[in-house]
């Protein structure tokens, strides 16, 4: 096949990356403008050469729509890795989310750390990540990928511990940093096995290997198995979810793009991206379904009473992760990446609207001490009802084409299944609109809210073409019964290297379709109004807590069962191989050491008597000996 | 008894008086001298296979073991009087502070 050569992808990497370093390196500016506005120039530039990119190669060009053979990475024996990059249907839509999105809250950020201390050092991490998003999203082989991968965990981890002077802070970047090693274990496990029993790491070319069959059905069994663990820790699954609520130490704009549009979708991508090995693991897939159910539901039910604006926004991208892996669990990677994209919307937008709020209401995050912010933040109100109206599916938002598409693959799957996503998407609505509700509504209770300031436009324009986005691009993928275009699906059928892998194949009537679409819409918004006059007028403390509400509050005890149940025989028993470890091996080795020389010594000191007529007699007796010995023995 | 075995057998027995010498008696003049007597039997070793194989090599390496002894004596003549200045002894046994 003819490869679309496209020396120009490698810029998109390499323009985030001269940022990075000339923020980082060389400027160190204490001006927060001059670095945000160079850390925007470099994401607008890999915005505008994506667009470039995307522009010169049409739809009907097969899979790779783009290629560039950068460079050889390494080359040792059998193995060979190129980094190469190469732009698919699909890729092309993450492409675009992450230099777009990534662009607006670039210019977001200028306005939100204006004030920071050290901003040149915010926006040198916020490139980096940019540059190795973008690597886990061009390169063609999955050793690239796992450069990306690594790479947004490190950027992930410095950010949540930007303001590192508080403990709290570096503690919760270090947790992110270790539950993500947990999950990469798996990623390193899957490499392994597909190169010992393939020589290869190219996508293209393991998507044909998987095709041909000639490989034992283990090795894709571990590969899939591997891939989705390493997923559940990117992704924030069940058991591995726990560092992203905690996330949230980080600056808003880092939670708005890392932590909710994009890095945290990377686990979605991937298993997109590689769908061909999954396709023929239906028990990898329903691990991943009803894995997802459960994170969208316990999430959710978080959701329902944090009190931080932060923490609500937190749990609810893992939820709608969970869809995500719902919809990747029945067997529709299309829904899942259109899901990905439309929550990058939404969720940037809701994110950087309740850093607005943050802002305007210097610095407190508690919803009970809002209220009544409609009156002093017009636009962010405006733009928060937005988000909030795309993330319960409102008709025609793009949360509703997304959330429909997965809802209707579950009920394909199956009534269980797709009842309780219903069920997921439901505590959706009553928890987003709680807290919409709780923070724009209502009286304000307290002193600052009573004195909230709108953020400047710098911050203010993000949010609008957001909340413009999360309504309209919804319609790239519109249900069968609306006629409308199916890019999505579309592209998704393109995007195997000319292969269609086999998936659950089935479909609701039209008048099932409708039904669906009428009654969850109905139920959603029914549920909207309820918890909008439940919240509207608010006091704290009125009626007493639950127990359940208890439990959701306390995030269902989580941590604290990790921590009963694995850290702490994990201190335990390491605290005993150290004692071990310290006791006999260093102290034995050193107190060996430490004796022999001095017996030694002690020894040989018999023989210096300081007489030099006995050192003679040793000289004599010697030569004699070493005489006898040459003589008699050595021939 | 050859010319050859007469000469090594002096040679032998100056080396073995010095070696008993050294090793026996306590003066270390006496001891200075006996380390003279080791050296002009192996010199005397040394001439005897250079003549018997007609060559220079053993009678030139002579030379240089003369050499080596006359610095020697001068060294170690000068350490023993330092010593008697400084103790008024010259008896080896009473040289003992280097004991480990």
């Amino acid at each position: 096949m003819d490869l679309p050569l496209e020396p120009l992808l490698r810029w998109i990497i390499l323009l985030p990356v001269i940022g990075a370093i000339l923020n980082g390196v060389f400027l160190r500016s204490k001006n927060g403008i001059l670095s945000g506005l160079l850390g925007t120039a470099a994401a607008v530039g890999a915005f505008i050469v994506t667009l470039v990119v995307i522009g010169r190669v049409p739809d009907s060009h097969g899979t790779v729509l783009a290629l560039d053979p950068w460079f050889t990475w390494m080359k040792t024996g059998d193995l060979e890795v190129a980094f190469q990059l190469e732009v698919t249907p699909l890729t092309r839509v993450m492409l675009l989310v992450v230099t777009g999105i990534g662009s607006l809250i670039h210019l977001y950020a200028t306005g939100y750390m204006s004030h920071d201390k050290s901003p040149w050092r915010f926006f040198a991490y916020l490139n980096l990540f940019l540059a190795a998003m973008l690597s886990l999203i061009l390169s063609s082989n999955l050793v690239g990928v796992f450069l990306g991968w690594e790479g947004v965990g490190l950027c992930s981890y410095l950010l949540i511990g930007f303001w590192f002077e508080k403990d709290e802070n570096a503690a919760a970047g270090m947790k992110a940093f270790v539950t993500n090693r947990v999950g990469d274990l798996g990623f390193v496990l899957a490499l392994m096995v597909i190169f010992a029993y393939t020589r290869t790491f190219e996508m293209s070319k393991l998507v044909e290997i998987a095709q041909a069959g000639q490989i034992p059905a283990w090795v894709w069994l571990t590969a899939a198995a591997g891939i989705f663990w390493a997923s559940t820790g990117k992704s924030a699954q069940i058991p591995l979810y726990v560092w992203l609520p905690d996330a949230m130490a980080g600056p808003t704009p880092v939670s708005a793009l890392i932590h909710a549009a994009t890095m945290v979708t990377s686990g979605v991508f991937l298993i997109t991206r590689v769908w061909p090995i999954f396709a023929g693991q239906p028990a990898v897939l329903d691990v991943v379904l009803w894995g997802g159910l459960a994170t969208a539901w316990i999430a959710a039910l978080t959701a329902l009473t944090q009190r931080d604006i932060k923490k609500v926004l937190a749990y609810s991208t893992v939820s709608q992760l969970g869809f995500m892996f719902v919809a990747l669990g029945c067997g529709s990677p299309a829904a899942a990446l259109f899901h990905v994209v439309t929550h990058a919307c939404f969720k940037a937008l809701l994110f950087l609207g309740a850093g607005s709020v943050i802002h305007g209401m210097h610095e407190k995050q508690d919803l009970f001490e809002m209220g009544g912010l409609r009156h002093h933040m017009k636009w962010t109100h405006l733009t928060f009802l937005a988000g909030v109206l795309a993330i319960i599916g409102f008709p025609l938002t793009s949360g509703f084409f997304s959330k429909d598409m997965i809802i209707a693959k579950a009920m394909i799957r199956g009534a269980v299944p797709g009842m309780l996503l219903i069920g997921a998407a439901l505590v959706t609505s009553f928890y987003m609109v709680r807290a919409y509700t709780l923070a724009f509504w209502g009286e304000a209770r307290s002193k600052e809210a009573a004195h909230a300031h709108e953020s400047s436009p710098i911050m203010l324009a993000p949010l609008v073409v957001l909340a413009v986005l999360s309504i309209f691009v919804g319609w790239f993928e519109t249900p069968e019964v609306f006629h409308g275009p199916t890019k999505f699906s579309n592209w998704v059928l393109q995007s195997w290297y000319g292969v269609s892998p086999a998936g659950h194949e089935g479909h609701l009537s039209h008048a099932m379709e409708w039904i669906l679409m009428g009654v969850v819409s109905a139920l959603s918004l029914g549920v909207a109004w309820y918890s909008f006059t439940k919240y509207r007028v608010f006091r704290h403390g009125g009626s007493k807590a639950t127990a359940l509400h208890r439990v959701s509050e306390n995030k269902f005890y989580v941590d604290e069962i990790y921590a009963f149940l694995i850290l702490r025989p994990l201190k335990f028993a390491t605290g005993k191989v150290t004692k071990f470890v310290d006791v006999y091996v260093i102290n034995g080795f050193l107190h060996a050491l430490r004796d022999g020389a001095r017996i030694s010594g002690q020894v040989l000191s018999l023989f210096h008597t300081g007489s030099v007529q006995v050192y003679g007699w040793y000289l004599a007796v010697g030569t004699v000996l070493v005489l006898l010995f040459v003589r008699w023995w050595a021939v | 008894m050859s010319e050859l075995q007469f000469h090594l057998g002096l040679a032998f027995a100056l080396f073995s008086l010095g070696v008993v010498g050294f090793l026996a008696r306590r003066s270390g003049v006496i001891a200075l001298v006996c380390l003279e007597l080791m050296l002009n039997g192996v010199n005397l070793a040394l001439v005897t296979f250079s003549n018997f194989h007609k060559n220079a090599e053993g009678s030139s390496l002579f030379l240089f073991v003369i050499l080596v002894a006359a610095a020697e004596a001068a060294i170690a003549l000068s350490i023993l009087v330092a010593l008697y200045r400084r103790t008024g002894s010259v008896y080896l046994d009473d040289f003992k502070s280097l004991k480990g």
